[in-house]
């Protein structure tokens, strides 16, 4: 047997019973196999269970076995599972403005929305969906905000390259001339 | 998208649309219009804004300035095309740009449709079950071990507080400004104490020598923790120290009969 097939076989062991979701580096230091190594078991496992009533999912940089969403309605006759949060519209699309164009102040939010947002802002605050990541060097150092991890979690995002349609939003991003998003990331 | 709302008005009720802002607004007749967003579709729907206008006239006056604003953008695009344009020599073949009012609808546009579509990621993702924890007890902190009863407890309280007063009494106390002390607070430096070792005397919770004060509430969280089943009190026999033992560390250290 390779050390690849044992690997793979520990790690998805230990996936099984994870309830939480394990970084890479968490796998890693448990088994003492190296990250790369790990890396690729683990890219396998997503591979395999592709298919499956089970998948290997990567969420926020960890992975994590759950059921598959399609048979939700069947298992959830199993057990009583807590439904995810309802995000209003206002949120999401204040959200999904966040997410796109990250680091970016209220003043900018606002002018896409056509709206004031600061009740939507203070809310997605305390759900602990964005933070704020600095100031901008602008008049009035406006407050920068960007999503958290939490975010990632909630929308089941491994990373914000994970975000629905990044051709569409093409146009966006050079508008602003930002620099990479994932940089900003933070916790 | 939007949500409908009765307002009585007189005699009768008028079923009104409340959306978002003016660009939800404009969004809206726009589709409900079957129009792509242009210019001159804009001023198409012109009149059906103005006639939303006249229905949000009580609501508060910001969010009403607000359509305003985006009604006179209208207005001056719908002038703007009415007018005969003069045309330039040469310099016909420059595309006139939008207005900006375009293309801040086609934005928005864009963004409300990414909301829709990371809110079914959301949906999505939390279908996705991960397994119950099975590798700890399913109520984590349900068992309180009285290995101190009441009368134990009250024995130290009693006992503890005597000798702060000995201890008071034979030097000058200097009175020093009291510190803000919460029942959150404390909670939160005891489970730092016994977070790492798993359990702590009760001396070790206190600045040497004990504030009363901070003794007094530090002992009633304690007795909080006990009652939420966190933690586990001890007394080694003929000691007078309390140990603060965490729930789950009980079970790898002491061999305690947790049902009593």
């Amino acid at each position: 047997m390779s050390d690849e097939f044992v690997a793979k076989k520990i790690i998805e062991g230990i996936l099984f019973l994870s309830p939480a979701p394990l970084a890479i580096k968490d796998i890693s230091s448990m088994t003492g196999f190296k990250p790369s190594l790990v890396s690729y078991c683990l890219k396998e496992l997503v591979d395999d269970y592709e298919t499956r009533g089970i998948q290997v999912k990567a969420v926020a940089g960890a992975f994590q076995m759950t059921t598959s969403h399609e048979i939700a309605p069947y298992i959830e006759k199993l057990a009583a599972f807590t439904k995810g949060v309802s995000l209003s519209p206002a949120l999401l699309e204040t959200l999904s403005i966040i997410a796109y164009k990250q680091p970016v102040t209220r003043g900018e939010i606002e002018k896409i929305r056509g709206v004031n947002v600061d009740g939507v802002i203070n809310k997605l605050l305390d759900m602990k969906l964005i933070c704020i990541l600095g100031r901008a060097d602008l008049p009035g150092k406006p407050v920068l905000f960007g999503t958290t991890k939490d975010f990632l979690r909630l929308f089941g995002l491994e990373s914000l390259r994970e975000l629905p349609d990044p051709e569409k939003i093409e146009s966006i991003s050079n508008e602003s001339g930002e620099s990479d998003k994932s940089d900003t990331q933070q916790e | 998208m939007s949500k409908n709302r009765v307002r009585i008005l007189g005699m009768y009720s008028v079923k009104l649309e409340i959306f978002e802002g003016p660009l939800d607004l404009l969004l809206h007749l726009v589709d409900k219009n079957k129009l792509d967003i242009t210019e001159i579709s804009l001023t198409k729907i012109c009149g059906e804004y103005e006639d939303y206008l006249t229905k949000i006239r009580d609501l508060n006056l910001e969010v009403e300035s607000s359509f305003i604003t985006v009604f006179a953008s209208l207005l001056e695009i719908k002038s703007k095309l009415l007018l005969p344009v003069v045309p330039i020599e040469k310099e016909e073949e420059k595309p006139p740009s939008e207005h900006e009012l375009v293309l801040q609808l086609k934005e928005y546009k864009k963004f409300k449709e990414l909301a829709v579509e990371i809110g079914k990621k959301a949906k999505e993702h939390a279908l996705c079950h991960p397994r119950p924890d099975c590798t700890r007890d399913e109520q984590e902190e349900i068992i309180f071990a009285s290995q101190l009863n009441a009368q134990d407890l009250m024995n130290y309280y009693v006992a503890a507080l005597r000798r702060m007063n000995r201890r008071e009494s034979g030097e000058d106390v200097m009175e020093m400004p009291r510190e803000e002390l919460s029942f959150p607070l404390i909670f939160k430096i005891i489970q730092k104490k016994i977070k790492i070792r798993g359990s702590a005397w009760l001396h070790e919770l206190f600045d040497t020598p004990p504030d009363r004060v901070r003794f007094v509430v530090t002992f009633l969280v304690i007795l909080e923790m006990a009652r939420r089943r966190k933690i586990i009190l001890m007394q080694n026999p003929g000691e007078f120290e309390i140990n603060i033992v965490k729930r789950s560390q009980v079970r790898q250290d002491y061999d305690v009969d947790l049902a009593g």
